[in-house]
């Protein structure tokens, strides 16, 4: 080819420069971009944009189902007046049992106000409720003293669910189950009545008798809360509190009575208890008691098998000086140790703890494995818990959070304060400075967390959990018997919630009701199941109440997956026989009862 | 291409090939252009990118400010190098004696004997000097070092306070407010113990206050009652005070000129961090800037501008002034020689 000369003139020349520039500012330019890392932030935010959770779609269906009531708070003796909002905080609780036997989950629900009526909402089998409460005789509770919790437990092994309500100031009180839709209360002849000022109750059977027995955490000292000789009231450390009403164990007697053996084993514990949880964290088939206690250390009793208790908190657990709120167990690994989720307090700017997340070392003590996994911050924490919604086989944390949603001011900057001086005598009410109309940790948004990779992801929103109440009793059960687990959520001086999920694809699910026979107790209360399908193992327990201010249905539910053969169930009974069964259909409940079990 | 030799063939005579001379000038005038807007490109990139120091919003001191206003009356005592000691010697078996005279002799052996692990004996030792000397820093700040570094911290509470309310001096009320700080350490790890932790800087920073309030230009109290202030969940509103008392602290170092110590970058350093801290990056930057330019070879500071501008932002629970960072309480920064 032969060479032909380039023709340029000035024109071209002036274009080439100025391209020549161009191209140098547009490099210039991404340089710029690239170091303000704003080219990066976009592409991330396009990324967040597009995720989509599509197996979680939570709604709530509280007022199709007839259950939009109102939580109706306590109001206490006038001398307290400048903390009120602090002191009527607490009290909306949830229960879930199927206390008429017909297959559906029913509900109580407290109310806590003076005078107003508690909830017994019997399931209809067609997605509504009916209150019944009046009928059974437990919806007037509030006429002396405030309710605060109740739990489901049949303690006399009839095959009924009896109800045990927790109250403020007044005499706790046990219902007794009368077989036709009406309660007895039994709290004088049973002597379950104590006078605390609780918020917390389990029922499980510490000694292996086949009887339930019953624990009740205590918040307040032993004070009238409506009649106050003094307002020296309230934890006297806000880091290491002790002077908390003593907690109880009543013992049951068998004969229909119990006692309180609380101090004669060493578990009357005088922390802020504001809930109580049980498990066997040893793996040594008998249930141990965990305290999520307030304003400092929770609490872990080892039961020694023997129908007495160790404490074994200093080497269980690191040093807490955090606000324990909620406790939950589950098998996160399926190594069959329970891991613990414990709500506690964040707040950014002033007290950031994070709750805790022990992972079961399986040698006797925990580690807090939660900011690794993401499941640490959750605001103001209340009832938590873990529940499989979508049948995956993975366990999600669902966290409520929210103290006091009020006026526009924050009461923070006065909580830190007075927190933070030296030698105020904080445990008098009187020199707390006043909280009027302001808010503390109000309208919080409730965390659903969701495993992604190695850890979690809170995608409360994108399901569906928008509502901002003050959230505080979780129940997790299957009301309408799908294999989907539904969220109803007391919440304080709100309405009630109920979350259902409507995901895109069903996985596949085995339900089981179990009944205790022989020396367990009839609701099983303490059985380990584990399941055994596409060579993974899962494990989980029969639980007897715990989570703040709330119980969630009994019946296990095991989510598969994809998975349509289950390998083997195995079922370690409270009383220690272990039953194997193999075959079971899936995609369904399934009543197994003890010594009836193997095939 | 062939349209192009079409087009040489057809016009062969209106654009003739250019002569080399015409061609050198054409490319110099290319590469003249190419380096005026890469000079222009690079100028405006640096005028975009470069470091802009303001200067900083100090507030205005005093003409004569002396060492004593600062808090360090005899500092050249305090830079006296410890005599060497002669632990086998019959004299060091003896319980100490409260003498003044004595005081240094008695600091350097209270070093040596907790050097080879006599911790009791040596603690003895350091007490008496700080006994002696209850106005004298330097044996104050040895004594609470050595109680701190192995864990005594209720009996270096105790000690402080007790010579704080006998003897009612700035140096020793300072070293028992220094005591509160390192008894902090005492309390649970973040994010546990953070009512403890406060309360002890509470503490600290009443001690402080008092000082303060007689003698506002003691470096010392400035520095120690910012540091206590910069560390608070920022929510709680000390950050002012913080930036305050280590603006003053900044100021303060023209009277400390005299004293070559090893302070001053770590007054910039610390005000940039309450900057950072806030969420005010660039601010922060301009502070450490600053003090780069005043002190040039301070590493401190270089490592502070090295740090990436999203990590500053999350300062708030941040390894430099988070929650439960510990804070090293040691005074001779104020008197020991950086240069």
């Amino acid at each position: 080819m032969e060479n032909i000369p380039k023709q340029t003139n000035r024109r071209q020349m002036l274009k080439y420069a100025a391209q020549a520039g161009l191209s140098l500012a547009t490099v210039a330019a991404v340089g710029i971009a690239s170091r303000s890392d704003w080219f990066r932030n976009l592409l991330s935010g396009q990324q967040q944009k597009s995720r989509k959770w599509t197996a979680f779609q939570l709604r709530n269906i509280a007022q199709q189902a007839d259950i939009a009531v109102t939580h109706q708070k306590v109001l206490l003796d006038h001398k307290v007046d400048n903390i009120m909002p602090w002191m009527a905080s607490v009290g909306a609780a949830v229960a879930a049992a199927d206390y008429n036997n017909d297959g559906h989950i029913d509900v109580f629900v407290s109310s806590s106000g003076l005078n107003a009526p508690c909830h017994l909402f019997r399931n209809n089998g067609d997605g509504t409720f009916t209150d019944v409460a009046a009928q059974a005789g437990i919806a007037d509770l509030n006429r002396d003293g405030g309710v605060m919790d109740a739990v489901w437990g049949d303690f006399d092994n009839d095959g009924w669910p009896d109800l045990y309500v927790v109250t403020w100031s007044s005499p706790n009180r046990l219902f007794h189950n009368n077989h036709d839709g009406t309660f007895t209360d039994v709290t004088v002849s049973s002597g379950t009545g104590d006078r605390g000022n609780g918020n917390a109750a389990i029922w499980f059977d510490y000694n292996g008798d086949g009887l339930l027995d019953l624990y009740v955490g205590n918040y307040f000292p032993y004070v009238h809360l409506w009649h106050l000789n003094t307002t020296r009231i309230m934890h006297d450390d806000f880091e290491n509190a002790r002077n908390g009403g003593p907690n109880v164990l009543y013992h049951n007697n068998g004969d229909g009575t119990f006692t309180n053996v609380a101090a004669k084993l060493g578990v009357d514990d005088t922390h802020w208890t504001l809930d109580v949880g049980a498990c066997d964290l040893f793996n040594t088939g008998h249930m141990d008691l965990y305290l999520a206690n307030d304003f400092g250390q929770d609490t872990i009793f080892k039961n020694n098998g023997d129908g007495t208790f160790t404490n074994v908190t200093p080497h269980a657990l690191p040093i807490d000086t955090r606000k324990g709120m909620n406790v939950d167990f589950a098998d996160l690994n399926g190594d069959g140790y329970p891991d613990i989720y414990v709500s506690n307090i964040t707040k950014e700017g002033y007290l950031v703890e994070g709750n805790f997340l022990w992972h079961n070392n399986r040698d006797g003590t925990f580690t807090d494995t939660a900011p690794q996994l993401g499941v640490d911050k959750a605001g103001w924490g209340w009832g938590a818990k873990f529940v499989d919604l979508d049948n995956d086989g993975e366990m999600e944390i669902v966290a409520l959070n929210g103290f006091v949603s009020a006026g526009p001011g924050d009461y923070w900057f006065e909580l830190g304060t007075m927190a933070t001086t030296p030698g105020l005598v904080i445990d008098d009410a009187r020199n707390w400075p006043s909280i009027g109309d302001k808010s503390i940790s109000g309208y919080e948004r409730s965390c659903l967390f969701v495993k992604q990779g190695n850890g979690y992801v809170n995608i409360a929103e994108e399901a569906g959990i928008t509502d901002l109440y003050d959230g505080r009793g979780l129940c997790i059960a299957d009301f309408d018997n799908d294999g989907l687990p539904e969220l109803f959520v007391a919440n304080q001086g709100a309405p009630l919630l109920l979350y259902k999920n409507y995901p895109q694809q069903r996985n596949h699910w085995l339900g089981l009701q179990l009944i205790g026979a022989g020396h367990s107790n009839r609701d099983a209360i303490g059985t380990r199941v584990t399941l055994t399908a596409g060579q993974r193992r899962r494990v989980k327990w029969v639980d007897p109440g715990s989570g703040f201010a709330s119980q969630s249905d009994r019946r296990l539910i095991f989510g598969l997956g994809a998975l349509d053969i289950i390998e083997n169930i195995e079922i370690r009974w409270p009383d220690g026989h272990v039953e194997s069964i193999t075959g079971l259909p899936i995609d369904r409940y399934h009543i197994l009862k003890q010594g009836e079990v193997t095939r | 291409m062939k349209s192009t030799i079409n087009k040489q063939v057809e016009e062969p005579d209106i654009q003739p090939a250019r002569p080399p001379r015409r061609r050198l000038r054409r490319t110099f005038i290319l590469a003249l252009l190419t380096l005026v807007v890469l000079l222009l490109v690079g100028l405006g990139g640096y005028l975009v990118l470069r470091p802009r120091v303001q200067p900083l919003s100090l507030p205005a001191l005093p003409a004569h400010i002396n060492e004593a206003d600062l808090g360090l009356t005899g500092w050249q005592d305090y830079q006296r190098p410890l005599p060497p000691i002669a632990l086998n010697s019959f004299d060091w078996l003896q319980p100490p004696t409260i003498d003044s005279q004595q005081a240094l002799l008695e600091d350097a052996a209270g070093q040596a004997l907790i050097g080879q692990g006599q911790l009791v004996h040596g603690l003895s030792y350091l007490r008496a000097a700080a006994q002696s000397s209850p106005d004298n820093l330097r044996y104050n700040d040895d004594y609470r070092l050595a109680l701190r570094d192995h864990g005594q911290y209720a009996e270096e509470e105790a000690f402080f306070s007790q010579q704080a309310a006998r003897i009612k001096t700035p140096n020793t009320a300072i070293s028992l407010a220094m005591a509160y700080v390192d008894e902090m350490r005492a309390c649970p790890r973040p994010p546990d113990g953070l009512v403890c932790q406060a309360q002890n800087s509470s503490r600290s920073i009443d001690v402080l206050n008092s000082v303060l309030a007689q003698h506002p230009y003691n470096i010392i109290a400035r520095y120690g009652r910012g540091l206590n202030h910069l560390y608070w969940p920022s929510a709680m509103g000390h950050l002012p005070r913080a930036q305050d008392d280590l603006q003053y602290a900044i100021a303060l170092l023209q009277p400390l000129g005299s004293i070559s110590s090893t302070f001053p970058p770590l007054a910039y350093a610390a005000l940039g961090d309450v900057f950072a801290k806030d969420g005010q990056v660039d601010a922060a930057r301009n502070v450490w800037l600053s003090g780069k330019n005043a002190l040039p070879n301070a590493a401190l500071l270089d490592s502070r501008l090295n740090i990436a501008l999203d990590q500053l932002v999350g300062e708030e629970n941040g390894p430099l002034r988070g929650l439960g960072v510990y804070v090293d309480t040691k005074l001779a920064i104020f008197w020991q020689s950086g240069r």
